[in-house]
């Protein structure tokens, strides 16, 4: 939650900074955020690659339970695609480019907006990014507030696909509390399968 | 991405690796802030930016209805019979 927060207070501070025409570089330059994103990508690696870990639960998971972040990947994808007939500002490939961001709003956006670039113009990608960025935020928080309704009423699935990617940490607790323990490996590798999902969805929707 | 992933796990017992966390945070702030001045500068998105919340929103609905049902489908076909047993 305190994440969330920090990181809704740097956008707000951009876009603050941006309307009052004070730019400390110019967002423009594709050159300087595009070798920043490329940064980005490699810490992203090295951090799941350097993760302790990363082998006990990959030789541990059984597969059956992968089952669940695949269903949950494709159910958000199948219903983002439904969502482009409401909005008519939008095609297909960008809903699902904003679906496939899974609850992970900061990469999710920053990716779109950079990648969308050449196809929608810089003006339209820095809308959809905003746009992916508050959507799953909203996905995140709706899953914080619902999970004890999702996990009693619906399935202990619910609250961990609802959670996409933030299953293994921002909305962990949460869902524990509400599904038991014994979720515990579902919500972990579902999360972890969501997280790493990410950047190859996006960039795949982004280059369609 | 991929080589960093290969790059890390060589190099998981490095101590500095995990500062790598930091590291992302601290990028995706940046780029944040960059895509928050993109936006601000755009006084156009500014005075919409209720129908780009509408819009988020009508998405993230839609997103986490798909993957709920899904999911559940998935929990009651493959997983309900044995949610009695030790897991």
């Amino acid at each position: 939650m305190k994440g969330t927060l920090a990181v809704l207070a740097v956008f707000a501070a951009g876009c603050i900074a941006g309307w009052a025409g004070w730019l400390p570089f110019d967002p423009e330059d594709e050159n300087i955020t595009m070798y920043i994103l490329y940064a980005l990508m490699f810490l992203v690696g090295l951090s799941i690659g350097s993760n302790p870990d990363l082998k006990s639960i990959i030789t541990s998971v059984k597969p059956k339970l992968l089952l669940l972040p695949a269903a949950s990947i494709l159910g958000t994808l199948a219903f983002s695609a439904a969502a482009s007939l409401f909005l008519r500002s939008w095609g297909v490939t960008d809903c699902l480019a904003v679906g496939s961001g899974m609850g992970y709003y900061s990469l999710s956006s920053i990716l779109i907006s950079q990648y969308m670039e050449a196809s929608l113009g810089a003006q339209l990608a820095a809308e959809l990014g905003t746009i992916a960025l508050l959507t799953n935020i909203f996905r995140e928080l709706f899953t914080l507030v619902a999970t004890p309704v999702l996990a009693k009423k619906v399935s202990p699935f619910a609250p961990i696909a609802s959670a996409g990617a933030t299953a293994m940490d921002v909305c962990l607790p949460v869902i524990l509390k509400y599904t038991g323990n014994r979720f515990m490996p579902a919500a972990v590798i579902s999360g972890i399968v969501s997280d790493f999902s990410v950047p190859f969805l996006v960039s795949f929707f982004c280059s369609l | 991405m991929l080589a960093g992933v290969g790059l890390g796990y060589l190099l998981k017992n490095v101590r500095l690796m995990r500062k790598c966390g930091t590291a992302v945070s601290v990028v995706i702030w940046i780029m944040l802030f960059s895509l928050g001045l993109k936006i601000g500068a755009d006084k156009e998105l500014i005075g919409n930016l209720s129908g780009i919340g509408l819009q988020a929103l009508v998405l993230a609905v839609f997103g986490v209805a798909g993957s709920v049902i899904a999911a559940t489908i998935v929990y009651k076909v493959f997983f309900k019979e044995r949610s009695t047993d030790s897991e």
